[in-house]
């Protein structure tokens, strides 16, 4: 967790021009992210936190777009880049795992083919060699029987399954930075439990960048290193774990923590 | 305990035939006045089938259930209607469960008309009262549903539901498409207008830590079936059955020292 941060935002700023004029859903955010680092966003519904991270990715852009402001991937200005360079960045160097597993594949293609095709994208592998390291991946990824599974439509797994299928197809190719936005919101607990494990393995094994996009600060708990608590498009505190959960400054951070502890309690207790 | 208000003995509802699927496998709970049951468990573990069945949404494939000493298992929906004022629901979508095209005034107001219970040709004044009650005020009569947050919709939700004062409210997931926060705020708001009215409850939800905080006993299901009963506290502090024990392992602790310690068992 050392080194330069692998990437950089700073001063970001996003605005959706509307009927009632601009909204400032990100309204200046600075955020840096290292590798072998978690580093979790987290707030409520209509924060900014997905925008920040599909900002990161490009994917906000369009003439109903503002954004402002600079996000660095090693070193290298993404918010003037073509679209032909970020289409190489996307998947291969900055990847991402979206909150809803069965609805991020295509339901009418194999889940190995469409691996294939997105490694292939990237890389010029013959058939047998894209193969191959779809099968390694999923294997990575926890997969009991990767040939399975790749010969698998989406609708014949469970969306643990499914996700632990996007996250080896996100990591597949080595990128330095995976971005996953709130990646265990649509499963059950007991599979959260297991998907939230594969991601922490995966970073330390593979010296990822992690930022984590989530609402659940129990989630946070589990695998952040940093945190960044977002409000009303802004950071309004970001620190090393502990001291987000132990010695929380802004009232925002407060709120949240005191709304999980008092859900926490027995009845009665308050 | 005098005789419960609702109770269902070894309830089952099949769909699909033959080799159909067991949603509900051989269930009994019973729910006393003023107590609130808490039945948790995994997405398709049968916990919202086993909700619109007591609802009689949906007809029982065999079973018994009894509300308020009443065997309701095979009633006719125009027989139910009757026991609908005591038997409410609040739906886990408040985005999807109010009719975007109507205002909240009528939409809070129509179990009223429907039972008969309105004030004269106006409850204007009654369902101020309501939505008062839910922490809404007058000024909330004439929106539109888009016009309000999850928590006020939700708040709506509840309104509707208790408007009639009902005997025995279901609440299926009634919380989990909101904000923590309001989570708090709602779960909060529940548990003291049961108090107040002395509801009997049945809250179902996927998440043990909500469940705990507003029940007085868990009940946790599984594969259509029961696997553990018993007062909140103990199931939640020495549960029995292995899966009430992966449940709670599974939630994570929002709490980085403990989260620790508890991996490296």
């Amino acid at each position: 967790m050392s080194g330069p941060p692998v990437l950089e935002v700073d001063g970001l700023r996003v605005g959706f021009a509307g009927e009632t004029g601009l909204t400032q859903a990100v309204d200046g955010v600075s955020l840096a992210l290292r590798a072998g680092e978690v580093l979790a966003i987290v707030g409520e519904s209509g924060s900014g936190k997905s925008v920040t991270a599909l900002s990161v990715m490009g994917l906000v852009r369009g003439s109903q777009a503002l954004v402002e402001g600079s996000v660095r991937f090693e070193g290298k200005e993404l918010l003037d880049a073509g679209e032909e360079e970020l289409r190489r960045l996307r998947g291969a160097r900055i990847a991402m795992v979206f909150q809803d597993p069965s609805s991020s594949f295509n339901p009418v293609y194999r889940v190995g083919n469409q691996i294939d095709e997105a490694l292939r994208a990237h890389r010029a592998l013959s058939a047998r060699e894209v193969r191959e390291l779809t099968l390694r991946t999923l294997g990575a990824a926890g997969i009991a029987d990767p040939e399975r599974l790749a010969a698998s439509y989406p609708h014949e797994l469970s969306g643990g399954m499914c996700q632990r299928a996007m996250i080896a197809m996100a990591v597949a190719l080595e990128p330095s930075v995976l971005i996953a936005d709130e990646p265990t919101t649509a499963l059950d607990v007991t599979i959260q439990a297991q998907v939230l494990e594969l991601l922490a393995r995966l970073n330390r094994e593979r010296n990822l960048a992690t930022l984590l996009i989530t609402h659940d600060l129990g989630v946070v708990a589990e695998v952040a290193d940093r945190v960044a608590v977002m409000q009303g498009g802004r950071v309004v505190e970001e620190g090393p774990l502990e001291q987000i959960f132990y010695e929380p400054q802004h009232s925002h951070t407060r709120e949240l923590l005191e709304a999980l502890a008092h859900l926490g309690r027995p009845r009665g207790a308050s | 305990m005098s005789a419960p208000l609702l109770e269902m003995t070894d309830l089952v509802k099949e769909y699909g035939g033959k080799d159909g699927v067991r949603a509900v496998d051989g269930v009994s709970l019973a729910v006393a006045s003023g107590e609130t049951l808490g039945l948790v468990g995994e997405s398709g573990c049968g916990k919202s089938t086993l909700c619109r069945t007591v609802l009689r949404l949906e007809r029982p494939t065999s079973g018994s259930i009894r509300f308020q000493g009443r065997e309701i298992a095979e009633l006719s929906p125009r027989a139910m209607r009757p026991l609908r004022r005591d038997l409410q629901m609040v739906f886990q979508d408040p985005y999807a469960s109010l009719n975007p095209r109507r205002r909240v005034g009528p939409t809070v107001a129509m179990p009223l008309k429907l039972q008969g219970l309105a004030d004269g040709s106006d409850p204007r004044g009654q369902v101020e009262g309501l939505l008062e009650r839910v922490g809404l005020g007058a000024e909330h009569y004439d929106r539109y549903p888009h016009e309000l947050s999850g928590g006020q919709r939700q708040r709506i939700g509840i309104a509707r539901a208790l408007a009639l004062r009902p005997k025995l409210v279901l609440a299926d997931e009634p919380v989990s498409k909101l904000d923590l926060s309001i989570q708090a705020q709602i779960v909060g708001l529940f548990a003291e207008l049961q108090r107040e009215m002395g509801l009997g409850c049945l809250f179902v939800s996927h998440d043990i830590g909500v469940v705990r905080h507003v029940s007085d006993r868990i009940a946790v299901m599984r594969e259509g079936q029961i696997v553990e009963e018993g007062p909140a506290e103990r199931v939640c502090e020495q549960p029995s059955h292995p899966y009430t024990q992966e449940l709670l392992a599974s939630v994570p602790v929002p709490d980085p020292r403990r989260a620790r310690a508890r991996r490296a068992e």
